[in-house]
């Protein structure tokens, strides 16, 4: 506390008297110590266990450690996932970056459409995407090779997804919109002023990208490229499709099947699930050192900036070409794909057979599907809650650990980010077993899912504050406090409206990831509180592609309008001109 | 302490007197359970069938005794991993299992089951009982079979035999699915361990694709991306095949089938319900409601096509048992378990 006084004096004087924002902080601190510990204490403790069953109960062991790390098996697979999460990540920065570089910082045409378009691959179910793709690329029947074996009129294949580079391919696709976000948040609260001197002095627009605009993204392009990698580990969908058939497999492929073995060995996935948890810290710890090299990176100062963007000249046809050419490709392909078998009893290659069987009847059990209202309804109401407490907290934490001298405050940033590698398994068994423990009565309710959305996705919430955070020059709230403000008014009216591109940004991923959050929900859900992504779960186990195809093109539809008025509401409630 | 000690004691009292209801064979049995289950006014079922399946039994159980039906839908080892975590809370679950039989051996070992008797066992297969007990019978199948792409396999191509997928003809053309140790282990049984190993090691030589989930599996066979799937679920291939795909199916000798079989909670809280509802799903009308939606009866006397050949079911024992044995060997087979060693 009081190192926190000293970083920010003035609040020491202003506020002698109780002030709400020792509450507010406190509150914020002790629900994100609360949320971020509960798993990884029974993670930990669970690692050093053997599994329990009416015949034996459990003992200690180091023998999970031993079984994970003494075999050479886990260390091919360890070097699987390094490979596919290396490429997957890069890929989706590069992808996304540019899309966020052309519509934040350049005046290419209709880019105003185009940010509700970037994030679409992002609604679409991982399973559904893969299952697109495969039906795209697949060397057999992936309509881009017959098209082209047709055009060409030969026999070799154009593009294999069963490999490595497919997955590659595809991951990094899929979550090329949260780079995008992320991105477009950094890229947006940058004041301009240092591009439009470098231009100035003759720098052309790649110097500048090279020399100003990255270098001063850094601390969101570290961000991004932790998220994205570390998500990319713990990846599951694209590797058991596209990689089991060639063989390929990775590391969460082990952790799936310690905890599907009985008695399930929740141990050894936890023993695994450690290396991921050292790799974050070290993530964290890294971005923590960055978000202590003081305010290098702050660009929204006291002087009013508009973020205004570069005249590319001619060059913006090429980036609108860029544009379409994204959605065309990474958008439209799999939509059309997911239209056309929605449209059909069964998946068939399209054909003008084929043609002759089209059917509205997907959509028509989709519409009748026992519980559908009740599940979208609930999902709507999880994604909305927990994208918002989220934000808020988040921006709390983010505020003492970017702004405050508290010394372990990285800790805190550490506990806060570490439930994104737990495997969602083993975070829904958490917290399952916790509130079945201690009994306060919100086992069976919608609560505890909304306790582990929260958990779940508040290292993301981190990742989009911090990048805003960082890049909000102190002075502001100090001439605030100068003014008079307590340090809630400083909160409320400065600091939150300027984080509003990191806050909108990670509010949006969230809202469409609960939708998606399937590992801890499948455990947790009751009858009655059924959500969206168990509805997505049971038509794919039941086989229904086509039905769940006509869900997919229905949800896509649904989300991207959310998408859409979520950006109105930002622009009707934001600062102008930011 | 007291606390625990009281709900140690109250369970143990109401297993005792679950047992007595669920083994009762005295004249008043059908009176006295649809009575006891009207009263208790619901049942909680925790099942992998679908829920739209679960939607009409519900709606068929409730409409003739008046007792609601709760289905919580979720994978056969989650189910597990929920009942586990339930019961050591004595959390008021579930009344009613149903799920994969190997996943219902394990609920058995772990003392979550109880014996129970229902007249219907006389109708069932001999098949649909395990050894020495009856805490859970099966009430549905799921049998391999070859299902083929009809555009892409020649009638006169298609295998008679196991050994007939050695031929070169097929070489890159099968896919089998990658969770499937269990048949893999029956099958090596029935040829006999030494014989059955060098087949499997000749079928993993032709470089089989590797397909994770039986029904995508089955899908791709439709759509011509697998012309061979060697261990198919034949009711996943009549559904697309009733559906107008180009594909069909075959079994096989030997032929192996898993079950999915029912089973009631040893410490239910309603336990007439929840032998009410394992009664209706095992008699005439739910196993002819599993017939209409294209799954395989375990009751003798309703008609299937789907069970016309000669057949066995796996021991599920052989799962827990001998798991580790198999699974080791299957992902040396199939899943690159191998070349790990051959790299260093």
């Amino acid at each position: 506390m009081q190192a926190a006084g000293e970083a920010a004096p003035v609040f020491a004087t202003a506020a002698p008297r109780f002030d709400a924002k020792w509450l507010i902080i406190a509150a914020c601190v002790v629900l994100t110590l609360y949320l971020g510990m509960v798993p990884l204490a029974f993670l930990l403790w669970q690692s050093f266990f053997t599994p329990q069953s009416a015949a034996k109960a459990a003992v200690f062991t180091f023998g999970n450690y031993r079984e994970a790390y003494g075999s050479a098996d886990t260390w091919l697979l360890f070097g699987n996932s390094l490979r596919f999460a290396t490429g997957a990540a890069a890929l989706s920065f590069a992808i996304g970056t540019l899309l966020a570089w052309m519509n934040e910082r350049t005046n290419t045409p209709f880019k105003g459409l185009f940010f509700a378009l970037s994030v679409i691959p992002l609604i679409i179910p991982g399973i559904l995407f893969t299952v697109a793709w495969i039906l795209l690329g697949s060397p057999k029947i992936g309509i881009i090779n017959l098209a082209l074996q047709r055009l060409f009129d030969t026999d070799a294949v154009f593009i294999n997804v069963y490999s490595l580079g497919g997955m590659v391919w595809v991951d990094g696709l899929h979550y090329s919109p949260v780079a995008f976000l992320l991105m477009t948040a950094a890229f947006r609260a940058m004041d301009p002023a240092l591009e439009e001197s470098a231009i100035m002095s003759g720098a052309s627009v790649l110097q500048v990208v090279r020399r100003v605009t990255l270098p001063l993204a850094w601390p969101a392009v570290f961000a991004t490229l932790l998220i994205l990698f570390v998500r990319a580990i713990e990846s599951f969908e694209v590797p058991a499709l596209l990689g089991l058939p060639v063989g390929l497999q990775v590391f969460t492929s082990a952790i799936y099947q310690a905890v599907h073995r009985y008695p399930s060995q929740i141990g050894l996935a936890a023993a695994y699930a450690v290396t991921l948890l050292a790799m974050t810290s070290v993530g964290v710890y890294l971005q923590s050192r960055l978000s202590s090299s003081g305010s290098k990176y702050a660009t929204m100062t006291g002087k009013g900036f508009r973020p205004r963007t570069i005249d590319l000249g001619p060059w913006r046809y090429l980036t609108m070409a860029v544009f379409l050419a994204y959605f065309l490709f990474i958008v439209v392909l799999p939509f059309m794909v997911l239209l056309w078998s929605s449209l059909q009893k069964f998946y068939a290659v399209p054909s003008m057979e084929a043609l002759s069987r089209l059917t509205l009847d997907p959509y028509r059990t989709i519409i009748a599907y026992p519980n559908l209202l009740r599940a979208v309804w609930n999902s709507l109401l999880l994604a909305v809650a927990s994208a918002t407490i989220i934000m808020l907290v988040t921006a709390v934490i983010c505020w003492i650990v970017v702004k405050t001298r508290l010394p372990g405050r990285w800790l805190l940033d550490n506990f806060a980010s570490l439930p994104m590698v737990f495997p969602g398994i083993v975070l829904g068994l958490a917290i399952m077993i916790l509130y079945l423990t201690i009994p306060a009565g919100i086992y069976g309710t919608i609560w505890i899912m909304l306790i582990a959305y929260v958990t779940r996705f508040m290292p993301y919430g981190l990742r989009y504050n911090t990048t805003s955070m960082l890049q909000i020059h102190k002075e502001l709230e100090e001439s605030a406090a100068m003014s008079g403000a307590s340090w809630t008014t400083t909160f409320w009216r400065i600091i939150l409206p300027l984080l509003k591109p990191g806050l909108v940004a990670g509010w949006i991923y969230i809202v469409i990831v609960s939708i998606r959050e399937l590992s801890s929900s499948i455990l947790l859900y009751s009858p009655g509180t059924e959500v969206v992504s168990i509805v997505i779960w049971e038509l794919w186990e039941n086989g229904q592609y086509v039905e769940l195809s006509a869900l997919g093109v229905m949800l896509i539809l649904a989300l991207f309008v959310l998408v859409l008025a979520a950006q109105w509401l930002g622009r009707q409630f934001g600062i102008r001109e930011l | 302490m007291l606390r625990a000690l009281a709900l140690l004691f109250f369970s143990v009292a109401a297993a005792a007197a679950n047992r007595d209801v669920y083994l009762y064979q005295g004249a008043d049995r059908e009176a006295r359970l649809i009575a006891g289950a009207k009263q208790e006014g619901q049942v909680v079922l925790y099942s992998t069938m679908t829920v739209q399946d679960g939607r009409a039994l519900a709606a068929a159980f409730e409409k003739k005794y008046g007792v609601k039906l709760l289905h919580w839908r979720g994978s056969a080892e989650k189910i597990v991993q929920r009942a586990l975590a339930e019961a050591k809370s004595s959390h008021d679950g579930a009344d009613v299992f149903e799920t994969s039989s190997h996943r219902m051996e394990a609920l058995y070992r772990e003392m979550l089951l109880e014996d129970f008797y229902t007249p219907a066992f006389a109708e069932l297969s001999p098949a649909a009982f395990p050894k020495g007990h009856r805490q859970y019978v099966a009430a549905r199948f799921a049998f391999f079979v070859l299902g083929y792409n009809t555009r892409l396999v020649k009638p006169a191509e298609l295998p008679a035999s196991y050994e007939d997928l050695l031929h070169p003809r097929w070489a890159g053309r099968l896919a089998i699915e990658s969770t499937d140790v269990l048949w893999f282990a029956a099958l090596v049984k029935a040829m006999g361990e030494e014989k059955g190993l060098a087949f499997f090691r000749r079928l993993a030589a032709m470089k089989p694709q590797i397909r994770s989930g039986h029904i995508l599996g089955a899908q791709l066979v439709a759509s011509g991306e697998i012309p061979l799937f060697v261990d198919a679920y034949n009711n996943n291939m009549e559904t697309l095949k009733k559906a107008g795909a180009p594909v069909d199916w075959k079994p096989l000798a030997p032929a192996y089938g898993q079950a999915s079989a029912i089973g009631v909670a040893k410490h239910s809280r309603r336990p007439h319900a929840a032998l009410l509802f394992t009664e209706f799903l095992l008699s005439r009308e739910g196993q002819e409601f599993f017939k209409r939606v294209n799954r395989v009866p375990a009751s003798l006397a309703v008609d299937t096509p789907l069970n016309k050949f000669p057949h066995e079911i796996i021991d599920p024992a052989i799962a827990l048992d001998e798991g580790e044995k198999w699974d080791r060997l299957w992902s040396q087979l199939f899943l690159g378990g191998k070349p790990v060693e051959r790299e260093e």
